[in-house]
């Protein structure tokens, strides 16, 4: 018994937020299915649910009958070519040892193109940081009336992810975005995201070097 | 709406006093004409959206060629609002000397500047860190503002000697400025982040001109009101009376009209009873606390015959823009001001025998 995954746009459906989710999902599954092969009898369905900061997985089983296993052994060429309508020729002949059930939103029509749209961004730095907010320089990268616009602003200290906490300081610097994503079941969604960028350390060696651009400087200056 | 620059007329008549400030609501810069189109700049601002420093549109706009009449160019501290263009004024203002707090020029803070050029940066560092470039460059003088030192004396054709006198920062302001560098100074294997200035209005420049006998007028920078003795306006204070300065009739009041920059001893003892003043705005930070406030105004007016300020505190509203953006920051309570302001200018000019005269361009206004 081998255990396969596989999945079908018809009974799953994906997040958009990671570009090629779907792509990674594709080789995988079908990958898994070519190796099986017409011998196995267990199918694993599973999926790929990306979330903003994790990669969710989704799987059941299900036993492949032979007539299913048969149509994917007939199909050699599913890596290469049309693999959705071979891995779904081949679901549609399974009989289940249990029912599948979705465990995600029905299934939607694709959004064309990139469904994230940034509308405005800044890139920022921090100015003070207080017990509930964060004061911020703002300039203006992307949108109407947005960019190359000098703003300051009052961040609220909850917009600051766990995982950016430790960066948190005066001097910090941080993209703020505000952007549209479609949500699994096709609707719009607007967010703001605000992350925090991890910069290098200074070197020793550079330190050094402006210190040595510092020495002719004001060795050259005439003072009074 | 764009500064007009055509409405500003012609330079002043050769002994013209003139000292016109310049603020957009977001920075402040003075430019003072001396007699004989000979000039000194104090600090540089620049208007929103604008490339050029105000001071350099200024001069353009009424006949006065930079390169050869500006004689100093004073940075009176190193905040953002203050050194915005600085070293584009320089670098234009080809035989001025430059003068700066002594600090500015030592080994502390000239390493400060260049070891932060190894990361991200300010506006405020690169401006002041432009401004040495230019000044090394060039080869110019640099002078040391210490208190009751004369920057520059011109005689008079009219007859008299006017003199620009430095009256700060203090030893004690000079060495807590090099220890709050070290401080910032970055190490080796910290990590880069932008230099975020704790106290950006130490070591001051209060500077005054005096004509002889005749008047003075006091530019009071962004100087604040310190308990010590020997910091602050108590140490400029102590200054004027060591040197029996005359009192000033004209004042650019300190750190743009705020509550912690007012020192009854400045009124009482460095200035005449109802001197003119002018206050050029700093429109940052939450509303209710952006000097000058209105009690400010009222706390100024009260000891002023005329109150001139640069600009009004324009709103903060920031620029049209998607309506989804303004609902996406407020959803995450995320609030945003502009920092674009319209320029203002007060000009005062005065001829020899004759009285001060005020002019406002653009959003200036008087006080009623």
């Amino acid at each position: 018994m081998t255990n396969l995954v596989a999945y079908s746009p018809e009974y799953w459906t994906f997040d958009q937020r990671g570009e090629n989710a779907a792509d990674v999902v594709d080789a995988w599954s079908l990958a898994a299915i070519n190796a099986q092969g017409a011998t196995g009898s267990t199918l694993a369905l599973g999926t790929w649910i990306t979330e903003p900061s994790a990669l969710l997985i989704y799987e059941t089983q299900f036993r492949l009958p032979k007539r299913a296993a048969n149509l994917i052994s007939q199909a050699p060429d599913a890596l290469g070519s049309s693999p959705d309508r071979h891995v779904n020729d081949a679901l549609l002949n399974v009989e289940p040892d249990f029912l599948l059930r979705r465990t995600v939103p029905p299934p939607v029509a694709r959004p064309k193109g990139n469904t994230d749209a940034v509308i405005a961004e800044w890139q920022g730095y921090v100015t003070r940081i207080s017990d509930q907010t964060i004061e911020a320089r703002l300039a203006g990268l992307t949108g109407e009336g947005v960019a190359g616009e000098a703003e300051e602003a009052t961040i609220p200290r909850s917009e600051v992810t766990k995982a950016d906490q430790s960066l948190l300081a005066v001097g910090a610097l941080f993209r703020l975005c505000i952007s549209y994503e479609k949500t699994p079941a096709g609707e719009r969604r607007r967010y703001s995201t605000l992350v925090f960028r991890r910069l290098p350390a200074y070197r020793q060696q550079d330190l050094d070097d402006a210190h040595e651009r510092t020495r002719a400087r004001v060795d050259g200056l005439r003072l009074d | 709406m764009a500064f007009d620059w055509t409405k500003v007329g012609a330079r002043p008549a050769p002994d013209e006093i003139e000292i016109s400030v310049m603020g957009p609501g977001f920075g402040e810069s003075i430019a003072c004409h001396l007699g004989t189109n000979e000039w000194f700049i104090v600090d540089s601002c620049i208007e929103s959206g604008q490339a050029r420093p105000a001071v350099l549109n200024y001069l353009n706009a009424i006949g006065v060629d930079p390169a050869t009449s500006v004689k100093v160019v004073v940075a009176t501290h190193w905040d953002q609002d203050h050194v915005r263009g600085l070293g584009q004024v320089i670098r234009a203002c080809k035989t001025a000397d430059f003068c700066c707090a002594k600090a500015f020029v030592g080994d502390e803070f000239q390493y400060y500047i260049d070891e932060l050029s190894i990361g991200p940066q300010d506006r405020g560092t690169k401006d002041i860190q432009q401004a040495f470039d230019a000044v090394w460059d060039s080869g110019r003088t640099c002078r040391q503002a210490v208190p009751g030192k004369v920057l520059l004396r011109r005689s008079l054709a009219t007859g008299g000697v006017i003199e620009l006198l430095s009256l700060s920062p203090s030893d004690k302001e000079y060495d807590l400025f090099l220890q709050e560098i070290a401080l910032m100074r970055p190490a080796a294997l910290e990590p880069m982040r932008v230099s975020v200035a704790r106290s950006p209005n130490l070591a001051s420049v209060v500077t005054t001109l005096v004509l002889d006998d005749d008047w003075a007028v006091l530019l009071g920078a962004d100087m604040e009101r310190r308990p010590e003795p020997d910091r602050g306006w108590s140490s400029v204070i102590s200054e004027s009376v060591r040197l029996s300065l005359k009192r000033s009739v004209v004042v650019k009041i300190p750190h743009h009209g705020s509550e912690n920059a007012h020192d009854e001893g400045m009124w009482q003892q460095m200035l005449e009873p109802a001197p003119i003043a002018v206050i050029a705005p700093f429109s940052k930070g939450p509303a209710e606390s952006r000097p000058p406030t209105a009690t400010d105004i009222r706390r100024i007016r009260e000891r002023t015959s005329q109150l001139l300020v640069t600009a009004r505190h324009a709103t903060s509203r920031p620029p049209a823009r998607d309506p989804a953006v303004t609902r996406g920051l407020r959803d995450s309570d995320i609030k945003t001001r502009s920092l674009a302001k319209p320029l203002g200018l007060v000009r005062l000019r005065k001829a020899r025998q004759a009285s001060w005269t005020a002019e406002l361009f653009g959003p200036a206004y008087k006080v009623a």
